[in-house]
């Protein structure tokens, strides 16, 4: 199957106090086109890291990451937010956006700034709004960002990260901030977003988000731990069933 | 607990703190200096007058005749305390000879004095009174010495007819009376027996008298005075006159003053931004605060303290540096005022008082907002969902505008409140600009030249050397025979052209009980059509005259009033036609028809040959013709019109430029501390929204334009609105000094639109967007992963 990422011997060093801090230990691990992956662990595990290291946004100390065959350790500044916006798509745990653009325009900013979209303003336009009316928040398009819920704005991030048709997304606790019913309607997002043939990388704490990922990684202390494979997430009746076994998982590895 | 947290706010909010500083260093400095000038210039004048003893009033005539009568009035006149008399001899460039090689700079009369003989105490550069004047020696007023670059030491020779007479230049002086810039009569200090040597046997129209009347009633000892057509007056006046014509030397502490006020209100501007925009980022702290249960006044004491300690630095260090700059101000003035004092440091004090005052009372006020905050403010990090303002006004689908230069547009529109002042400092900047711009461009423009009772010519003949030959019974026919040569002589040599000249005479003007004496203006060769009026229409007989303003409010007429002028062989009844201004002699003037008789033996003066070319030459061929002009002239000097007028507005210009480099700097340097104040408080308010940017995917170079573009925009605006409000602008603040001048109903002012609206705005704005851009690359240290940090 065609790998999306490639990451190996991935280390992640922050000096504190003139100490050493390694969060990451080299980290090896694929993720192939089309998988839905969870990352789980304690606090302070290093999620968070890993995911901004693998997706550029943060710089790696050793180790190598390839993204769509590109090794992102060799790319420059430029090179890197290029692929952000073409390539990638990032949902973060606070719904974080332009307070002065409305809703609409937050989504379809990355669109007018990339080189690549060649569609015309017409075409990005409509894509826009058939995102929005896609995840059932086409009325708040021409609100501020302050004249919507916290699971709308979720919706939007997911929205913008899509905007640019990208091979993979990356998601920073997406449902941390929300609400038990919000949550879900988020989630059915990604794994709608996931079954349309887009590659989606989580970060979260909640077994029942993880529980709809095809695979779940656990770290602990910058390691990789163990993986999951939960097989792909197509009748909503199993998933009682995958949220047992991954608890089961989690325990035995000292959840 | 205030210092330790001050201690910590000045460390971390370095950037923000130092240009308050600095702001209020400037402010205060700028305001102690320019006050302190301002006070010690007036109040020294009083003083300075005392001791040179020039008296109440003031009268200088012209021609031996009118001294019995000068006598007869001031002896009986019950005003007149006591006065004292002296004689001098009026003189032009063509009696001086120098060892020098440079051609003498002098446009108008210069005045021998008999040192013996004078009433007037003249001070030496040291401010010490003139006590003696050796034979062969030679004392020149401070003024004309520097203009010309005379040294102690040189050779000067005066010649009169076919005496001549060297003498060694001993020093320069400072002469109360007619030595400010705008009164620009120089004088010549001998002794006597070189007085009497030079003068003896001299035409009777060369010499004068000044006299210096001590007096409790100046009205009436005026109107005893002008009511005599015996007298040939060459000016009169009192203190309050003469003060004014030293205006030129307050000009510009009082252009700073003004400059102290603009950055008193941009300071205001800024520390309201400061203080709003700390507040807002510390919703959290403040809230937690009172959450605790710390009252409201104290944690606005945090605040003031810190602002106190800024406030009262800054007003300390721009009270020291203030020191050496107030010296350097006054040091102009004391070319040619004696001052006793150099400023009194109490008044500096005061004001960087009143400086700390003002921004204590201002942050107060601005500090109220913390009395709003509620601890659940401190949750919520200010948003508490309470009020809502719609912030998004243009649409990303609905403009062709690129991403970051919609940003920056949508930024400014929903942020009104925040760029309104980043608009208002940068439209006071540019304003100023303009202001000293546009005064200058007037003040050495072509227009003015109808403002000094002249139409405006091609070239300006020197006749310092002949026409007092035209001051003289008939002078009028020889005059007329004079220009009809010249004119010949310039077809001859393939230019032709029309020559006029302006006689210059003081009369009186009677209208009932009201009375003055004025100026008043007669061309030859000119129609009174020439020349411009404000309103009615010229004077078309001998009988009509225009009046000016000033004049017209001295008699209580309006157009279509008949006056009773006094002419030298009698008096006529004349009417009003027409007004307009003047800045001859403050403002007074009369112009006749070119019909009127009247004598001019009994002129008091002229104005130089002007020649109008009929066949329009070009500006290359004018310059040309100049040239020609003065080799077919005796090599006399020959000036185009802004050259004639800097020698009848003297030095005004060229302090206006040494404001306008100053001034140039300082706006460029506010512009820029602004600029990057509020660039360094918007990187740090929106450092989260920089890293969203990043995450996905936005370019440094796009999140630079973007923070460049918003304040590029705002300066863009301020240029259109300074555009729109610079001539008004001018008109109240720098034609309040035209104003003074005598140009009462205004000036129109010079307007370069290259130079005013598009060479220097671009400057400003270019440099500004420099800095902006340069703060801006802060942006690349910013991490997309800081995303995870925003609060």
């Amino acid at each position: 199957m065609e790998k999306v990422l490639e990451v190996k011997d991935l280390c992640k060093t922050y000096i504190v106090n003139k100490r050493q801090l390694n969060v990451l230990k080299n980290m090896s691990f694929d993720i192939a086109k089309g998988e839905m992956v969870a990352v789980m662990g304690p606090s302070g595990s290093g999620k968070s890291t890993l995911l901004y290291a693998v997706s550029g946004m943060d710089n790696m100390t050793a180790g190598s990451v390839r993204f769509a065959g590109k090794d992102i350790g060799k790319l420059n500044a430029k090179e890197l937010a290029d692929l952000r916006l073409d390539e990638m798509g990032f949902i973060f745990q606070q719904m974080y956006m332009l307070k002065n653009l409305t809703v609409f325009d937050n989504i379809v900013l990355p669109a007018f700034q990339s080189k690549k979209n060649t569609a015309s303003k017409k075409e990005k336009i409509r894509y826009g709004e058939d995102l929005m009316k896609k995840l059932g928040i086409i009325e708040i398009a021409d609100n501020d960002i302050e004249e919507a819920s916290g699971g709308q704005l979720q919706r939007a991030c997911i929205c913008r990260s899509l905007i640019n048709s990208p091979k993979m997304i990356f998601a920073d606790e997406p449902t941390g901030a929300l609400n038990r019913s919000a949550s879900e309607e988020v989630m059915e997002q990604f794994v709608q977003i996931n079954k349309n043939g887009t590659t989606v990388m989580l970060v979260t704490h909640d077994i029942r988000v993880a529980a709809k990922c095809s695979r779940v990684m656990y770290i602990v202390d910058g390691t990789l731990k163990g993986e999951c494979h939960l097989g792909s997430c197509d009748k909503a009746d199993k998933q009682r069933e995958r949220e047992r076994t991954l608890t089961s998982w989690l325990t035995e590895l000292g959840w | 607990m205030y210092f330790h947290i001050l201690k910590r706010d000045l460390k971390r909010k370095k950037t923000m703190n130092c240009i308050l500083f600095l702001f209020i260093t400037l402010v205060a400095m700028f305001l102690s200096s320019s006050v302190n000038n301002m006070a010690a210039v007036g109040t020294a004048l009083e003083h300075y007058f005392d001791k040179a003893g020039v008296g109440d009033y003031f009268v200088v005539t012209r021609m031996g005749s009118s001294e019995k009568a000068m006598e007869d009035i001031l002896s009986q006149v019950e005003a007149v305390k006591a006065y004292g008399r002296e004689p001098v001899f009026f003189m032009n460039v063509e009696n001086i000879d120098t060892d020098i090689e440079r051609t003498i700079q002098l446009s108008t009369s210069i005045v021998l004095c008999n040192f013996e003989a004078s009433y007037l105490t003249f001070f030496d550069k040291n401010n010490k009174p003139l006590t003696e004047v050796n034979s062969g020696e030679i004392y020149l007023s401070r003024s004309f010495l520097e203009r010309n670059s005379l040294a102690v030491g040189d050779k000067f020779t005066v010649i009169v007819r076919d005496r001549r007479k060297e003498f060694t230049v001993a020093g320069g002086i400072k002469d109360a009376l007619l030595g400010s810039d705008m009164m620009g009569m120089p004088r010549m200090i001998v002794d006597n027996a070189a007085y009497d040597y030079l003068t003896e046997g001299a035409e009777d129209g060369y010499f004068g008298d000044i006299y210096y009347i001590e007096t409790d009633d100046k009205k009436s000892l005026e109107q005893e005075i002008i009511s005599r057509s015996d007298i040939n007056f060459i000016f009169q006046g009192d203190r309050a006159m003469l003060s004014l014509t030293y205006v030129m030397d307050m000009i510009v502490a009082g252009i700073l003053l003004v400059v102290s006020i603009c950055l008193i209100l941009i300071a205001l501007v800024v520390l309201r931004f400061t203080i709003t925009f700390t507040l807002l980022s510390e919703y959290r702290e403040i809230g937690i605060m009172k959450a605790i249960g710390i009252r409201n006044g104290k944690i606005r004491g945090i605040y003031l303290v810190k602002y106190l300690a800024l406030a009262v630095m800054g007003s300390l260090l721009g009270l020291l540096l203030g020191i050496p700059f107030g010296r350097t101000l006054l040091e102009k003035a004391s070319r040619t005022i004696v001052m006793e004092t150099q400023g009194g440091l109490f008044l500096s004090f005061a004001c960087a008082a009143a400086v700390v005052i003002i921004i204590l009372l201002f942050c107060f006020g601005c500090t109220r907002r913390v009395k709003k905050i509620t601890p659940a403010d401190a949750v919520r990090s200010g948003q508490n969902g309470e009020r809502y303002k719609k912030k998004s006004f243009v649409r990303l689908g609905k403009t062709r505008l690129k991403p970051a230069e919609f940003m920056a547009l949508n930024d400014i529109l929903g942020n009104g409140k925040r760029y309104g002042l980043m608009l208002l400092t940068f439209t006071i900047c540019l304003t100023l600009i303009t202001t000293i711009l546009n005064t200058i461009n007037t003040l050495e423009g072509e227009s003015l030249i109808g403002a000094f009772s002249m139409v405006k010519s091609d070239a300006y003949l020197d006749n310092n050397a002949e026409a007092m030959e035209f001051m003289v019974e008939n002078g009028r026919e020889k005059l007329i025979d004079r220009m009809n040569e010249m004119e010949k002589t310039l077809a001859a040599d393939g230019m032709p052209a029309r020559c006029t000249m302006e006689m210059v005479f003081k009369l009186q003007l009677t209208n009932g009980e009201n009375r003055c004496m004025s100026l008043t203006f007669q061309g030859t060769g000119t129609q009174t059509g020439e020349y411009v009026y404000l309103e009615g229409t010229p004077p078309q007989r001998a009988d009509e005259i225009a009046v000016t303003g000033q004049i017209a409010e001295k008699l209580d007429v309006q157009i279509g009033d008949k006056v009773v002028v006094v002419f030298p062989d009698g008096e006529r009844e004349c009417m009003i036609t027409a007004l307009y201004q003047s800045m001859n002699n403050m403002g007074e003037g009369v112009r006749l028809h070119e019909d009127a008789e009247i004598d001019y033996a009994y002129a008091m003066g002229f104005f130089s040959y002007q020649i109008i070319f009929t066949d329009n030459p070009d500006k290359g061929e004018l310059q040309r013709r100049i040239d020609r002009i003065s080799a077919l002239f005796e090599n006399r000097q020959v000036q185009n019109t802004k050259e004639y007028l800097r020698t009848m507005i003297g030095e005004a210009s060229d302090y206006m430029k040494e404001v306008r480099g100053i001034a140039v700097m300082l706006v460029l340097t506010i512009c820029i501390f602004v600029a990057v104040l509020m660039e360094r408080s918007f990187l740090a308010k929106e450092t989260g929204e920089i890293a969203i940017l990043k995450a996905v995917g936005f370019r440094n170079s796009a999140l630079v334009r973007w923070h460049t573009v918003r304040i590029g925009m705002v300066l863009l605006v301020s240029t259109v609105i300074t555009w729109l409000i610079s001539t008004w602008v001018s008109q109240i603040s720098a034609g309040q000094v035209f104003k003074m001048m005598g140009m009462s109903y205004g000036v129109t002012f010079v307007i370069k639109p290259l130079e005013v609206f598009f060479l220097y705005p671009l400057f400003c704005i270019s440099g500004t967007l420099a800095a902006v851009w340069l703060t801006a690359q802060h942006i690349r240290k910013i991490d997309a992963s800081k995303v995870s940090n925003i609060e």
